[in-house]
């Protein structure tokens, strides 16, 4: 019954878009509609995701959109393990955060009508890109995503640094757009359809068109990088910060990035064909999370760390599909798929709690987001130091906070794959020291911000923040502690890919029972590599900023480590050199094309004209101003063309 | 009812001669000439819903009497899948461009009555089939909207108006070079003389391959003056920029599709064999128009003439579409065709607004203009055009976009990067003019009177509802642009 009517998941919060805009005079601004939407939302994927634990087939439903001369285009949904697990979890998150946002932005007043509009539209979007069952559906719920994003982080247009940060996550995404569009041009032109089914059922075409297929993942593949803001498209991310802290939670926990880590899982399908794009799903996933994680080192801003965390992380993901891709085709195991999506659910928790604290913070603190101001608020919001410190903990990947489970998963994937291709060992050796750093920079994080003295008056006066905003942080804690032990519960054998489905002559895959899961994590000597890796971040940011050994501008001040923290505080240069080369090709191009048309093409059209001045006497002679005589002319006009005709006619 | 788009195009002519004839006041000019063009309007709903249903596409509403008997012209009009788009763009247009119009003062009854000319001669143009009467109403469209941007235009009006007219009658006069050459060459294989469309394509099989390309060429002069297409684009932003805002939106709404729907009517319809000549030509001015007025649009500086330039990168679409020869990318064409009809309107009234209560359109000179006490509602609906513009999926712009790019692929390969990576050029200048013309701080030199006012508002929120409808439901009138699209490409051995 729920999944038949799964469509109404992303309806309520449409629908919650069009009443808030409707009805702007409400007393609380939209929130009293935003919230019981997302929660109806909520309430409904969970029903959506009851029914399809026992299903064995997904469900989808759909209607014709669209017949044009023979072309018809389908729009409907996909209920499967997939979606229904996604819209689970981005409804759930998102209900919190919107019963946390009246409270965090309570001297908004009335522009929070165009808040709760913009946010319901953007849940309700990324609902539609889950939900889908086709490319053009999913891509038109994705660009609605952009366009929020761009909204939102746009919220306080007002501030020059916010209108420029929405610009920029809206044209560098768009780049990525256009790629996945591409992509979807490309599918359209071999199968004549979007329907995810009906594309991945037809094998024979497929291996028919091998490049065509392996441009075609690469081109989707673009469109994730751009929304999931892997490298070379990271740049938008963290300047996204100039939105509201709800808005950063919205966007790197629930929603938007992770609508690219769901576009690889969903498109598995597809790249098994050609596994080559798995090495760059993974190398790209690599490279991102290593530079996000030792930018995220140097940061004094509270949301800059996580923003760069949230790059690191989603880097982790990627890393683990791209090694999934290859273990399920070769080994038929789906350890790195089911690890991804894993990973995913994990870090969705913990970094809503991680942003939302944050954001608890930045309202105590009467909005500083600045760490050198802060210290000590451990005692001042006991609530909030409490459970950022259990979200810390869990990303760090401590066990058995859920964090772990997911990091050991991924890194014991990344492992597998390195049998099958030596790149990914390398890459499994990043990972590790991603590990390293994750622990180093969020523990750095916290004690700047919690432990110690208070370092400025804000700080010391700070208080702790309503329980509209604690009790979400509580309910986060919960699962960012204990949403790792899904793993033993059947997580992998729902979230489960079989490429012999898809792949003739690929192995079938088995899920591995929730507990051999649990036996081998225990009995690797890698799983306590992992925590000893973790631990030694801990140790080295404790050492550092809680006993001063060495003290904290003492680690930067030798020459080479200064070289290092001046290279990674300015994001290795590339964000500037990125922009500045956009800025330079577009900007360059349209000077150049502007000057051509006004000195070259609409010159030479002067210069017609001027050559023929004695026909503009003539016409200013007429502009007598009288109609009837310009009729008259026409008129006469006509009856010359009419007597030409006859003339040579007859 | 049989006579329904006779009547459509008596009303306003009629109405036009009453006001000139009974010297009325402004006010009832202006109610009067807003309340008959609703009558057009409502033939255009009923035309555009009716089109498609039950036909395989062929022409429907006709109506035919002899006119010149000696000639061979006869009064033959009617509506498919091509014309009944953007017969109801037309009427569907005129009467919100007339409510945008509602200030107008000066000469108001003269405005008001070149308005309800101007609809005729526009309404004549898509529903002709008779090459000679379609010659009379493209023409006669020139003659109000050349008085439109002289007398009610900016301070260049005058080099506006003349450019304006002069460029576009010369390109015309070759058009009308290719009709005679049509008429002369058909009359022998048909056994009489005829300009009617549907019977010069019958024949047209018969003429010589030298004839089709030199007549193509000529007809494609014309008309891609008209739509229009680098290089012959410069006439566009200076009758842009000057022309009055309901000028502007007319001008851009309806005037440029007469260029891409005389291609298709005339050019395509009768002949397949230039047109497959010529059609790597037709797919090179349609890109290098996509790519090239993008990045011109990117460095203007007034908003009007940067959406001057959107519109030609738009239209340069229409024209790869076309050039496909594929049914989606000629369905995408006529849909673009519909909704840059509906969307560029909305741009122009964007621009208007501006202009009316900040005094200026220059990008340097406005800032901060969706902060509270500048115009914030104005501002809001601009965002919507805007991304409706930049091809947002949902609204109309988009569903065009990608039966385009699909089309494209199939017919030119990997020539579809070029229009599908000028995507992100289209959002650049929009964001950029988007942040420096409406976010931030207010520019403290700006005097800002008053939010946008409500016959502003009102065609506006009905031109972004229409962009939604179209957007979200395409099946309204894309299936019959289908049909025709198909029953066009069956000249062509069917692709």
């Amino acid at each position: 019954m729920f999944s038949e009517l799964a469509w109404l998941v992303p309806a309520f919060p449409f629908a919650a878009f069009l009443a808030i805009l409707l009805f702007r005079g409400l007393p609380r601004h939209g929130a009293e509609i935003a919230i019981p939407s997302v929660f109806a939302s909520f309430l409904w994927s969970l029903g959506v995701l009851w029914e399809t634990l026992g299903a064995s087939e997904p469900v989808e439903i759909g209607i014709d959109w669209l017949n044009v001369a023979g072309h018809t285009f389908t729009m409907g949904f996909l209920v499967d393990p997939l979606s229904a697990f996604l819209a689970a979890l981005v409804s759930f998150l998102s209900l919190l955060i919107v019963i946390y946002s009246p409270a965090y932005l309570h001297e908004e007043g009335r522009r929070l009508v165009r808040y709760f509009a913009e946010i319901t539209l953007f849940i309700g979007g990324m609902l539609g890109t889950v939900l889908a069952d086709n490319y053009l559906l999913m891509f038109a719920a994705w660009e609605i995503m952009g366009l929020c994003s761009y909204l939102l982080i746009g919220y306080w247009f007002e501030r020059p640094k916010a209108a420029s940060a929405a610009k920029k996550a809206f044209l560098v995404t768009r780049v990525g757009d256009v790629s996945l569009l591409l992509g979807l041009v490309i599918l359209y032109r071999v199968f004549d359809t979007f329907s995810y089914r009906e594309i991945f059922a037809q094998t024979d075409l497929i291996a028919a068109n091998p490049g065509l297929m392996l441009l075609a993942s690469v081109c989707i593949f673009g469109g994730a990088v751009g929304k999931s803001a892997q490298f070379p498209l990271h740049v938008w991310l963290p300047d996204a910060m100039e939105g509201p802290t709800t808005v950063s939670a919205l966007i790197h926990a629930a929603t938007m990035v992770k609508g690219g880590v769901f576009l690889v899982a969903r498109s598995f399908p597809l790249f098994v064909h050609t596994p080559d794009v798995f090495l760059l799903v993974a190398a790209l996933g690599g490279v991102t999370a290593f530079i996000a994680a030792t930018m995220a080192l140097v940061q004094y801003d509270i949301k800059r760390v996580l923003a760069y965390s949230t790059l690191s992380q989603l880097g982790y993901m990627f890393l683990a599909l791209g090694a999934g891709g290859l273990l399920a085709v070769h080994h038929g195991s789906s350890t790195g798929y089911t690890a991804g999506l894993f990973h995913l659910m994990n870090h969705a928790f913990f970094k809503a709690l991680l942003f939302l604290g944050a954001g608890s913070v930045i309202l105590g603190m009467h909005h500083v987001n600045d760490m050198r101001q802060m210290g000590g608020l451990h005692r001042k919001m006991p609530l909030t130091s409490w459970t950022v410190l259990l979200g810390t903990i869990s990303i760090a990947g401590l066990p058995p906070f859920s964090g772990f489970w997911s990091k050991d998963e991924v890194l014991a994937s990344l492992q597998d794959a390195g049998g099958l291709n030596p790149v990914f060992t390398l890459l499994w050796l990043l990972g590790l020291g991603v590990a390293v750093l994750t622990a180093a920079y969020m523990f750095r994080m916290w004690y700047l911000t919690f432990w110690g003295k208070p370092k400025t008056e804000a700080a010391s006066h700070a208080r702790e923040s309503p329980a509209s905003m604690t009790v979400p942080l509580a309910i986060l804690a919960v699962f960012a502690l204990g949403s790792g032990f899904l793993l033993f519960t059947g997580f992998a054998s729902f979230l489960h890919f079989d490429a012999s489905e898809f792949v003739a002559g690929a192995p079938a895959s088995e899920a591995e029972p929730g507990l051999e899961i649990l036996k081998h994590i225990l009995a690797s000597p890698y799983t306590f590599l992992s925590v000893f890796l973790a631990a030694a971040g801990l140790a080295a940011a404790t050492s550092i900023y809680v006993f001063g050994r060495p003290p904290p501008d003492r680690v930067t001040t030798p020459l080479l480590a200064h070289d290092a923290h001046t290279l990674l505080s300015n994001l290795y240069y590339y964000d500037k050199a990125f922009m500045a080369t956009g800025q330079a090709i577009g900007l360059g191009l349209a000077r150049a094309s502007d000057a051509l048309d006004q000195h070259v093409v609409d010159g030479a059209v002067r210069g017609v004209a001027r050559t023929s001045t004695w026909f503009g006497r003539a016409v200013r002679r007429t502009q007598t101003g009288a109609v009837t005589t310009y009729a008259l002319v026409v008129i006469v006009g006509l009856g010359l063309v009419l007597l030409a005709l006859y003339g040579g006619g007859f | 009812m049989a006579a329904l788009l006779t009547m459509s195009l008596a009303v306003p002519l009629l109405g036009a001669i009453l006001l000139y004839l009974f010297r009325v006041d402004t006010k009832t000019a202006r109610a009067s000439a807003f309340l008959l063009t609703l009558v057009p309007a409502m033939a255009g709903f009923i035309v555009l819903f009716t089109v498609g249903i039950g036909t395989d596409g062929s022409m429907q509403w006709q109506e035919r009497v002899e006119w010149i008997p000696s000639l061979g012209a006869t009064y033959h009009v009617g509506v498919d899948g091509l014309s009944a788009p953007m017969f109801f763009l037309t009427a569907f247009v005129f009467p919100l461009a007339l409510l945008f119009s509602w200030d107008i003062e000066h000469r108001g009854r003269l405005y008001y009555a070149l308005f309800l000319v101007l609809e005729t001669a526009l309404l004549g143009v898509f529903v002709s089939l008779d090459l000679l009467l379609f010659y009379i109403f493209w023409e006669f469209v020139l003659i109000p909207m050349f008085f439109i941007i002289a007398i009610w235009g900016g301070e260049n009006r005058r080099y506006a108006a003349i450019k304006f007219l002069l460029y576009t009658f010369l390109a015309s006069v070759v058009m009308l070079l290719g009709f005679i050459a049509l008429y002369f060459e058909a009359a022998p294989h048909l056994g009489y003389r005829t300009f009617d469309v549907l019977e010069l394509a019958t024949v047209s099989g018969a003429f010589p391959r030298t004839f089709h390309l030199v007549v193509f060429g000529a007809l494609f002069v014309g008309f891609a003056t008209k739509m229009p297409m680098v290089p012959l684009h410069t006439w566009l932003p200076d009758a842009h920029v000057q022309a009055p805002t309901a000028g502007s939106v007319i001008l851009a709404a309806v005037l440029l599709k007469m260029g891409s729907y005389g291609l298709l009517r005339v050019a395509v319809e009768i002949l397949p064999e230039g047109t497959q000549a010529w059609r790597p030509a037709l797919a090179a001015v349609g890109l290098v128009s996509i790519v090239y007025a993008a990045f011109v649009a990117l460095a203007q500086r007034d908003l009007k003439s940067m959406i001057a330039y959107s519109s030609i990168s738009h239209m340069g679409l229409v024209l790869l579409g076309i050039a496909t020869l594929t049914t989606l990318g000629i369905t995408g064409a006529i849909y673009m065709m519909l909704a840059h009809g509906l969307i560029s309107a909305m741009l122009f009234m964007s621009a208007g607004v501006v202009q009316h209560h900040a005094g200026t359109r220059l990008i340097d000179k406005l800032g901060g203009l969706a902060n509270g006490n500048a115009m914030p509602i104005a501002s809001a609906i601009t965002m919507f055009a805007f991304l409706a513009s930049l091809g947002l999926p949902g609204l109309a712009g988009f569903i065009a976009e990608f039966t385009i790019f699909i089309g494209t692929f199939d017919a030119f390969g990997w020539w579809v990067l070029l229009p599908v990576g000028t995507l992100v050029v289209t959002a650049g200048y929009y964001l950029y003019a988007f942040q420096r013309a409406y976010h931030g701080p207010l520019n403290p030199n700006l005097r800002v009177h008053g939010d946008i006012r409500w016959y502003e508002f009102t065609p506006m929120f009905v031109l972004a509802i229409a962009t939604a409808a179209f957007g979200l439901w395409p099946a309204l009138s894309a299936e019959s642009m289908g049909d025709y699209a198909r029953n066009l490409l069956a000249l062509y051995g069917g692709r």
